[in-house]
């Protein structure tokens, strides 16, 4: 009896830190079995292959983090955490932090490098990222008739913008045929030009449920597409290469509807605004429209009338006595003009001459005579005097020298 | 082809022209009040249609040979689609 006693405890303590030294964190592979999820969100299950079993335990952040993961009886599985030994039940256990599906791993990677073939191909470049219609008149919708997505869409457009049309082109969204009627259904919007802007996507689900969505053919779809593409596809953590190639990603159907209508209330909030602006410069216009008419009234009151009219008539007045006069002195100096002229022809008259005396001698074929030289001794001679005439017959004639004319 | 579907965008643009004009003021009374009258039916008809217009949907299919349908539905339509869901909710 020399040899020490140790209480269960003790011995359990030992063997956990016996274990936890010994044995690093490890990837350990197995089959599913009794898989249950505690109310608190712990995981317990055993991982089994033909010669033993390992019980796992996943904590519930573990859990959490798994989620999309989260195995199932009989699947394949890989773990990696570290052993431990749990005391109460007087066993060793997985505490596992990772748990990946197996084949997944080679999927994962898969996935990992088509990401990037694509990315270094441009597809998700932001340049090629096209701006959502404002307005949008029809909205296509490429998803399941069946799913939880299509009732969220309906009811999200229906609510913000009643005004648009739904087209929508139904598809499984997974299982084998998934990404190629997606694509399909890509192809006939577009072809068609059945829409203004296209919505795709589903529900959460797990990885393997979402995988249509990171489908080459449905990627590409996606970036070709010629009408803007929205995608939405599970839930928020979950990232396809759908979500990337799209023009716009959503987190869920619901912000999908919310990213490619605009909103009632904020429409309806904006045309009051509107209404509102036009009330007001139209009342302002109508305002200095009233003050101008107030100015053109007091311009033409009843008293700046008659003032406005006196002067008028005043002026009239004016200028028809300027015009009366101006006529009088014209007439005047035609009076006196035609008076001067009378005088000046009464001058000029032979008749005048007569009056003082003189008298005019004509030959015998009535021509004046107004030089001896023309005259014979003999010739008559007729010559008129102021009153009558005398005929005469020249007795001689007198030449007189031509000095002064 | 979906273009000026239901004019709302048209509307919309040719509204925010006219608050423009009668903002800027400087065309005769006669014109103001004729932009007014288009601008308040403008903001009328656009109400009308957010208040009281009703989502159309309509389901679109072509098959492999290329024939096109097209069938209006009902939202219920939808829901009580037979019970088999293709996804989880």
């Amino acid at each position: 009896m020399d040899d020490p006693i140790y209480s269960v405890r003790q011995v359990t303590q030992a063997l956990q830190e016996l274990l936890e030294e010994a044995v690093p964190p490890l990837w350990v592979e197995g089959e599913v079995s009794n898989f249950r999820a505690s109310r608190a969100g712990h995981w317990y299950f055993t991982l089994i292959d033909a010669h033993a079993q390992l019980p796992v335990v996943m904590w519930r952040l573990a859990a959490m983090r798994n989620q999309h993961v989260r195995p199932e009886d009989g699947a394949l599985i890989r773990a990696r955490g570290e052993l431990t030994v749990y005391q109460q039940g007087g066993n060793y256990q997985l505490q596992a932090e990772r748990v990946l599906p197996v084949g997944k791993g080679a999927v994962v990677s898969a996935l990992e490098h088509l990401r990037e073939a694509l990315r270094k191909e441009g597809l998700f470049s932001e340049k090629r990222k096209r701006p959502l219609p404002p307005f949008p008149s029809v909205v296509g919708v490429v998803t399941s008739p069946r799913g939880a997505a299509v009732q969220d869409i309906l009811a999200v457009v229906g609510e913000r913008y009643p005004i648009a049309r739904i087209v929508l082109y139904p598809v499984v969204v997974q299982g084998a045929n998934a990404p190629r009627e997606i694509v399909h259904a890509l192809r006939m919007l577009n072809l068609l030009d059945a829409a203004d802007v296209v919505v795709i996507g589903r529900g959460g689900g797990s990885s393997e449920d979402l995988s249509a969505f990171n489908d080459e053919a449905v990627v590409r779809a996606v970036a070709e597409s010629r009408l803007p593409v929205v995608s939405a596809v599970g839930h928020e953590t979950d990232v396809t290469l759908a979500d990337l190639a799209a023009d716009a990603r959503a987190p869920t159907p619901s912000a999908a509807a919310e990213r490619v209508v605009p909103d009632k209330e904020a429409l309806l909030n904006e045309l009051g605004v509107c209404a509102g602006r036009m009330a007001k410069a139209m009342n302002r216009r109508i305002e200095s429209s009233r003050q101008k008419l107030a100015e053109l009234k007091r311009a033409v009151s009843p008293k700046r009338q008659r003032d406005a009219l006196r002067n008028r008539m005043q002026r009239v007045d004016e200028l028809a006595w300027r015009l009366e006069s101006a006529v009088k002195a014209q007439a005047l100096q035609k009076q006196n003009r035609l008076q001067a002229l009378a005088g000046t022809l009464n001058a000029l008259s032979p008749l005048a001459v007569l009056e003082r005396g003189y008298s005019v001698c004509f030959d015998e074929n009535g021509k004046p005579i107004r030089s001896a030289e023309t005259v014979k001794p003999g010739d008559a001679l007729r010559i008129k005097l102021r009153r009558g005439e005398i005929l005469a017959n020249a007795a001689a004639v007198r030449k007189e020298e031509d000095d002064g004319e | 082809m979906t273009e000026n579907e239901n004019g709302f965008e048209e509307n919309l643009k040719e509204l925010e022209a006219i608050v423009n004009r009668l903002e800027g003021a400087d065309q005769p009374l006669e014109e103001s009040l004729r932009d007014f009258e288009r601008g308040i039916e403008l903001v009328r008809q656009c109400s009308h249609a957010l208040n009281n217009m009703q989502l159309r949907i309509e389901q679109l299919t072509v098959s492999e040979e290329g024939e096109v349908l097209r069938t209006p539905i009902e939202p219920q339509e939808l829901n009580t689609g037979g019970g088999e869901r293709d996804e989880p909710e």
